[in-house]
C-alpha cells in the first residue's frame, strides 16, 4: 500500500487535488492510503515519521515552501515522488536541489493529473520489478533498480548492490539482454551500469552516484555514441 | 739555521695574511651576491605579482567582452524585431492605411508593456529568447509549459546559442499552430552531467510519417532550414539530437555539453 500525501495552504484547493488524484489511483487500480495536509509544518512532521511515496507538493506555501521541502528530501536520500503544483506556466530552478518528477498547473489540474498519475504508476511498477538470479541451489530476488552495476568477471558477473557484490555464474550477454530495455546501458565490454545512478559521463569513464560514495567506471571506445544516445533515448520518458 | 727558521716564519706569516685577505674579498663577495639574490628574488617576486594582476584584469575583461557580445546579440534580436513591426507599419502607410498603422504602433507599445516575464534566469540571453518566444505564442493563443533550470551554457558562442534556441522554439510555435491544440512545452535541464533542452508541440497528426527527413517543403520555407541549421550546431558543440512523436506530441530533444 502506497502512502501519498497532499500539500496545499489553500483547504479548498487541497481538497479538489486530494479528490481528484483518488480518482485517478482507484481508476489505475492502486491501492494507497491518502494524507493531507495544509500546513507545511505539520507535512514537516509527516515526512520525520513516516514514508511517504508520492508528494503533491504546492510551491508557494508559508513556512517551508517547494524548494525547502525538495532540499529535505535530498538531504535525507527519501525515495518520495514529488510532484509540484502550482498556478504558473513555467518554472525556473535555480539550480535542481531535488528534481521533481513533474508539476502540475491549477488551470490545467483535471488533466494534469490524469497524465502524472499515470506517470507516476509506472514509475511506481518498475521500482518493483525484479530481476531473478541463481545463486548455488538457491533463487534470489533483487529488485533491479537496487542495481548500480553489473561487472563480468570470467565466467561469472558480479552484481554490486548497495555495498554488497553478489557473484553469480552468468553471461554478460544474458544480462544485457534482460536488463537492457529496463535502464541499463552496456558502457564497457565488462561493465552493465543502471542508468538511474549516472552521474555525469565523461569521455572515457561514467561516474555512478550510489549514497555518498562516487563510482568511476570505464566506459569502451566503441560504446561511447551509444551511451549517449542510450541516455537520451531514456529520456523519452 | 735562525735564519731559515726566520725565514720560514715570514713565509707563513705572507701565506697567513694572504689567506686572511683572500678570505676577507671572499665574504665581501659573498655578501654582495647575496644582496644580489635577494634583491632578485624580490624582483620575482614582484614580478609575479604583476603578472597576476595583468591576468586577472585580462579575466575581468574576457567576461566583460563577454557579457558585451551577449548584449549586443540582445540588441541584434531585438533589431530584428523592431525591423519587422517598423515593415509592417511603412506598408500601412504606403497603402495610406493610417488608422492600421496607429493601431499597430499601439499594439506594440502594449506589448512592450506588458511583455509577460515568463523566467529570470541568470543567462540573460536564455531569460530574453525564453520571455519573447514565450510571451509571442501566448499572444497567438498557444499554451505553454515550462520547466528551466537555469544553465549558463557557456561553453557555447551565443549566436550558436541563439540560434539553437530560436529555431527549435520557432517550429515550435509554427507546429502548435498549425496543431488543434496549440500546446507547447519547453524543459532545459541538466541531466548525467549533459544540458537538454527539449522542445514539444502538439500536433494533429504524424509529421514524421509523411515526411520522415522533414525535409524542407517549397511552400513553406523554414520548417526544414531551422531543423538544417539546429542539426549545425549540435554537431558544432559535438551534441546529439533527438526527434520523435509521443502522446500527440512533436519533440525535439538536444543534448550538449
Amino acid at each position: 500500500m502506497y502512502h501519498i500525501v497532499i500539500c496545499d495552504d489553500e483547504k479548498e484547493i487541497l481538497d479538489d487535488i486530494r479528490r481528484k488524484v483518488r480518482k485517478c489511483f482507484d481508476e489505475n487500480e492502486i491501492s494507497a492510503r491518502y494524507t493531507g495536509f495544509d500546513d507545511s509544518r505539520k507535512l514537516m512532521e509527516c515526512m520525520q515519521s513516516e514514508k511517504i511515496d508520492v508528494l503533491f507538493l504546492d510551491i508557494d506555501m508559508p513556512y517551508h515552501n517547494g524548494m525547502d521541502i525538495a532540499g529535505y528530501i535530498n538531504e535525507h536520500g527519501l525515495k518520495t515522488i514529488l510532484i509540484f503544483i502550482t498556478s504558473h506556466d513555467a518554472l525556473v530552478y535555480q539550480t535542481f536541489v531535488y528534481r521533481p518528477f513533474g508539476f502540475i498547473r491549477k488551470t490545467h489540474m483535471d488533466q494534469e493529473i490524469d497524465e502524472l498519475v499515470k506517470r507516476v504508476h509506472r514509475e511506481l511498477l518498475e521500482n518493483k520489478q525484479e530481476f531473478v538470479i541463481r545463486k548455488g541451489q538457491e533463487l534470489i530476488r533483487v529488485l533491479i533498480k537496487d542495481i548500480i552495476y553489473i561487472e563480468a568477471e570470467k565466467n561469472y558477473l558480479v552484481l554490486r548492490i548497495g555495498n554488497d557484490m553478489i557473484r553469480i555464474r552468468e553471461t554478460m550477454t544474458n544480462a544485457e539482454d534482460e536488463l537492457g530495455g529496463k535502464g541499463f546501458i552496456r558502457c564497457h565490454k565488462g561493465y552493465l551500469v543502471n542508468a538511474d545512478y549516472i552521474e555525469k559521463l565523461r569521455k572515457s569513464e561514467v561516474l555512478l552516484r550510489a549514497g555518498d560514495e562516487s563510482i568511476a567506471l570505464p566506459v569502451g571506445r566503441s560504446y561511447e555514441k551509444e551511451v549517449r544516445e542510450k541516455i537520451l533515448e531514456m529520456l523519452r520518458n | 739555521m735562525y735564519v731559515i727558521l726566520a725565514v720560514i716564519i715570514i713565509i707563513l706569516a705572507m701565506l697567513l695574511i694572504r689567506e686572511i685577505n683572500k678570505r676577507k674579498a671572499d665574504k665581501a663577495k659573498y655578501e654582495e651576491q647575496d644582496k644580489l639574490l635577494t634583491r632578485y628574488l624580490a624582483d620575482n617576486l614582484d614580478m609575479e605579482k604583476r603578472l597576476s594582476d595583468i591576468r586577472d584584469d585580462y579575466d575581468k575583461q574576457q567576461e566583460m567582452a563577454e557579457e558585451i557580445r551577449r548584449i549586443q546579440q540582445q540588441i541584434r534580436l531585438l533589431k530584428h524585431d523592431m525591423k519587422n513591426h517598423t515593415l509592417v507599419i511603412l506598408s500601412y502607410l504606403e497603402e495610406n492605411k493610417t488608422e492600421e498603422a496607429r493601431q499597430y504602433a499601439g499594439e506594440i507599445l502594449d506589448k512592450l508593456n506588458r511583455m509577460y516575464t515568463y523566467v529570470n534566469v541568470g543567462n540573460s540571453l536564455l531569460s530574453y529568447i525564453i520571455n519573447s518566444k514565450l510571451s509571442m505564442a501566448k499572444e497567438r493563443g498557444i499554451e505553454i509549459k515550462a520547466e528551466i533550470e537555469n544553465l549558463p551554457f557557456s561553453y557555447m558562442d551565443s549566436v550558436d546559442f541563439s540560434s539553437l534556441l530560436n529555431n527549435m522554439l520557432d517550429n515550435a510555435i509554427r507546429g502548435a499552430l498549425d496543431s488543434e491544440g496549440r500546446k507547447l512545452e519547453m524543459n532545459i535541464a541538466s541531466e548525467k552531467g549533459f544540458d537538454v533542452i527539449t522542445v514539444k508541440n502538439s500536433i494533429d497528426g504524424s509529421v514524421l510519417k509523411d515526411n520522415p527527413q522533414l525535409a524542407t517543403s517549397k511552400e513553406e520555407p523554414g520548417h526544414g532550414y531551422g531543423m538544417k541549421q539546429m542539426k549545425a550546431v549540435t554537431e558544432k558543440y559535438e551534441g546529439s539530437m533527438d526527434v520523435y512523436e509521443k502522446d500527440g506530441m512533436f519533440v525535439v530533444s538536444v543534448m550538449l555539453g
